[in-house]
């Protein structure tokens, strides 16, 4: 596909991404599983799409809250709250099902919630909190086989070993092309926006598997593509601020390009709408299943899970000086307790090795960026005096 | 009959002051650790602390601690000292107010000893994981963490075996960091004074079901300290001893918590502790008493058959299993159906004619859905509930006037059916 036809092709998707559900379910008449959380990307959507059944990430929408308040206090996340609303006002209809993996409290009683307002079938999945003891592996590999069994039942799809094999290197196939442009736009700032990049990660969630990959094979540079086809003027590589993002989303999208039009160039993310979703593989090993749970075990750290405690402030150093990033910008939804408990600590260690960090406090539904472009220039600009000062005090 | 009784009745429980000897003496002990070579560990309210107890470790629980500041009135200080370090108001009021006495070392007890290290069950909320998380980063001391899955469902043998095998782990994580041996009789030794505390624990709020109770939830708050916080020890027992006489005492003489108890209400979630004294009052001006919480509650039903096990398997193992299932199934961990089921019949068994849910902005787990939750008990029982929208400790959360306007009128309307 042309590269131009494969960024309107996402575009669209992100905007009307029940649409694009929709066309697949009366081209397949398979079944709809809608996935629920903070980081909907934690639903085993290998062992959804073994079943036959096409796994939905929702993610909440831009759209105020009115029948949810009945049942959800304001003080659940926007991406709860938005959720909800999504379901009881019939936005949701094209799912046959949920299912939420656990990752948070306001997530945990959602899927309550969801249930006692709801009449479609609903699925838990509890992981692990704990990953790194031997308990955890073999406790996480139950919870994966009676998954196994509930969405057997439910869509009446047996799955094989080798079927849930071929999912897994279905979508291990799709994460290694993401990954592969990911590492090329850190070094071709031409090659994809911001915003693109996180539309694409998006889209993921809402197109069959075979589509998306090719949908991102499209993007890379291949033969043919002109770069004056990308849509944004940009000034020289060498004004830009090289910069980090981190947290679970950077939400409403429209702030990234408010942080490319201060000066920005995002050289690397471990967000979990981002690199922390394609950044590993399932293991083909042996079993199946027991990759799945290998995978999980050893996913790059997210702050609903607890591994280390003071293992998110030294990746992500690590992370910004590989990038070379001189400063990183931390997104974080309003009321996100796994986020605001990281932040003060992690903006200590950052900025005493040298590394600033901006934390940007967000709502789904209140898409206002007028505050926010403020602090993002103040932000780019002072970071681009200090990396001035550095390189004067260098000469 | 509660209409013969002299309005000048003292209802103040004399057990109070003993209460507070205990508590104080609790502190003191974990204060001079220290110096007196012992190891202290913090740990959240739902952890089992039967295992320190058996390795000799003092157990502090920053919960209870945050709660006494809030009491006294100094919670919003501390709260206010984190958010000046960069934690955010809407995170939970007891984790900023740690973080405030950690930063400040201002307490009613000078801020709490410094931990050797931690131990965190998310059995009552994932937040205590992270709230853990950032204590571990500021002391550089190692956590330990317990994970007790949500129950969205029942109680699956898998769970319970997943939770045993992490009892193990902590066993010897105990060991390592102690030089010791895990020792079997002394745990067991231990179990067996938790089971006689929560048998008086739950004898203690079984005396509500009299009418009039003889003490109301408010009291039960105050004195819900030593279970928390002193389970497995002897002093515990026996300060639960004496309130228990104290409340016999009461139903002997026909003596109420409230003059005049009219209506009999259920408390859904955690108190408003910066507003204990306040609500108190004005609930018994209008007749009405609090007879039972689910929180309170909570902490009934640890029942692990020790007694019976002379004659059976004695292996830690199996131990580990029994005593893993008490503490999976606090009310908190359970789905909205098994709620449902415990509140409705705690309705029955207190003889309750309303219930009263606090929506605690703190307390994400407890609260959200309350209103889902409310709606089926009605529905099921045909008794009303109230949901109030207030904070256990953060007093900027809570619009007392209007709150109380609310509730004047759920009352009044209660005494209409």
């Amino acid at each position: 596909m042309h590269r131009q036809a494969a960024l309107q092709r996402i575009s669209r998707v992100v905007q009307k991404p029940l649409e694009a559900v929709l066309e697949w379910k009366e081209r397949t008449g398979g079944k709809v599983m809608g996935c629920l959380s903070c980081m909907p990307f934690f639903a085993p959507e290998e062992l959804v799409h073994a079943a036959g059944m096409l796994p939905v990430g929702i993610w909440g929408a831009e759209i105020p809250v009115s029948r949810a308040d009945a049942k959800i206090q304001s003080f659940a996340c926007s991406m709860a709250r938005t959720s909800l609303e999504m379901g009881l006002s019939g936005m949701l209809g094209v799912c046959d099902g949920f299912l939420f993996p656990s990752t948070c409290d306001a997530f945990q009683n959602l899927s309550e919630i969801w249930r006692a307002s709801m009449d479609a079938p609903c699925f838990e999945v509890v992981f692990p909190k704990q990953v790194s003891r031997p308990s955890a592996v073999s406790f996480l590999l139950h919870q994966l086989t009676s998954l196994q069994r509930d969405l057997e039942a439910f869509s009446g799809v047996t799955i094989s070993p080798q079927a849930l094999r071929r999912s897994c290197r279905l979508y291990n196939e799709n994460r290694t092309q993401m990954r592969g442009l990911d590492h090329l736009r850190a070094k071709d700032v031409s090659l994809v926006t911001a915003r693109q990049m996180a539309e694409l990660v998006l889209a993921s969630s809402y197109l069959p598997r075979e589509e998306h990959t090719s949908l991102t094979r499209s993007l890379l540079p291949g033969a043919g593509q002109k770069e004056t086809e990308i849509g944004v003027a940009r000034k020289p590589e060498s004004d830009r601020v090289r910069l980090l993002l981190s947290g679970v989303m950077p939400r409403p999208l429209a702030i990234l390009p408010v942080l490319e039009s201060a000066g920005a160039w995002i050289v690397g993310d471990d967000l979990g709408l981002g690199s922390l979703y394609y950044s590993l593989d399932i293991p083909d090993q042996g079993d199946p299943l027991a990759d799945l749970a290998q995978a999980y075990l050893h996913y790059p750290l997210c702050s609903t899970v607890h591994r280390d405690a003071g293992e998110r402030s030294e990746s992500l150093l690590a992370r910004a000086r590989k990038a070379e990033a001189a400063g990183v910008v931390l997104f974080a939804l309003k009321f996100c307790e796994p986020e605001f408990f990281d932040y003060p600590q992690v903006k200590e260690r950052l900025e005493s090795e040298g590394v600033p960090v901006l934390l940007l406090e967000t709502e789904l539904g209140t898409a206002e960026t007028g505050s926010v472009r403020t602090r993002v220039e103040a932000f780019v600009e002072s970071l681009r005096a200090r990396t001035c000062d550095t390189a004067r005090a260098r000469s | 009959m509660a209409m013969t009784e002299k309005p000048s009745v003292d209802r103040r429980l004399r057990s109070y002051s003993k209460m507070r000897e205990v508590m104080a003496i609790h502190y003191i002990t974990a204060k001079n650790a220290v110096h007196n070579n012992q190891r202290v560990a913090w740990l959240t309210s739902g952890a089992p602390v039967e295992f320190l107890h058996a390795m000799d470790i003092i157990p502090v629980y920053p919960e209870n601690h945050a709660a006494m500041c809030a009491a006294q009135r100094m919670a919003l200080e501390l709260q206010q000292a984190a958010e000046e370090r960069g934690y955010s108001t809407d995170l939970c009021s007891y984790a900023r107010t740690d973080f405030g006495q950690i930063a400040t070392g201002k307490s009613p007890v000078m801020g709490l000893p410094k931990p050797d290290f931690l131990f965190a069950c998310n059995n009552i909320c994932t937040t205590v994981v992270k709230w853990y998380e950032v204590v571990s980063r500021v002391y550089q001391v190692p956590l330990f963490v317990l994970d007790m899955p949500f129950l969205h469902s029942g109680l699956e043998e898998p769970i319970v075996e997943y939770v045993a095998r992490q009892m193990n782990e902590f066993v010897r994580f105990l060991e390592e960091r102690t030089g010791r041996t895990f020792d079997r009789e002394r745990f067991l030794a231990v179990l067996l004074k938790t089971m006689e505390a929560v048998r008086l624990w739950e004898e203690i709020l079984d005396a509500c079901i009299h009418r009039p109770s003889p003490m109301s939830c408010f009291d039960a708050f105050i004195h819900m300290g030593p279970i928390v916080a002193l389970r497995g020890t002897q002093e515990c027992i026996d300060y639960y001893r004496v309130l228990k006489e104290e409340l016999l005492e009461r139903i002997q003489q026909g003596i109420g918590a409230v003059p005049e108890e009219r209506h009999r209400l259920l408390w859904d979630n955690l108190p408003i502790w910066f507003n204990l004294r306040e609500l108190s009052e004005k609930l018994s001006e209008w007749k009405a008493c609090l007879v039972a919480a689910t929180y309170t509650s909570s902490w009934c039903g640890m029942m692990v058959p020790v007694e019976s096990y002379q004659d059976m398997d004695l292996s830690l193992d199996t131990l580990f299993r029994e005593l893993a299932k008490p503490y999976l199934t606090p009310f908190i961990n359970r789905g909205f159906p098994e709620r449902v089921r415990i509140l409705k019949e705690m309705l029955a068994r207190y003889n309750a004619d309303g219930f009263l849910m606090h929506s605690d902005r703190s307390c994400k787990p407890y609260s959200l859905g309350q209103y889902v939750v409310r709606d089926l008990v009605t529905r099921e029982t045909g008794i009303p509930g109230l949901v109030i929208e207030a904070d256990m400790n953060d007093p900027r959360q809570y619009a007392e006037a209007p709150t109380l306007n609310r509730i004047q009128a759920y009352l009044e309307s209660l005494a209409g059916r």
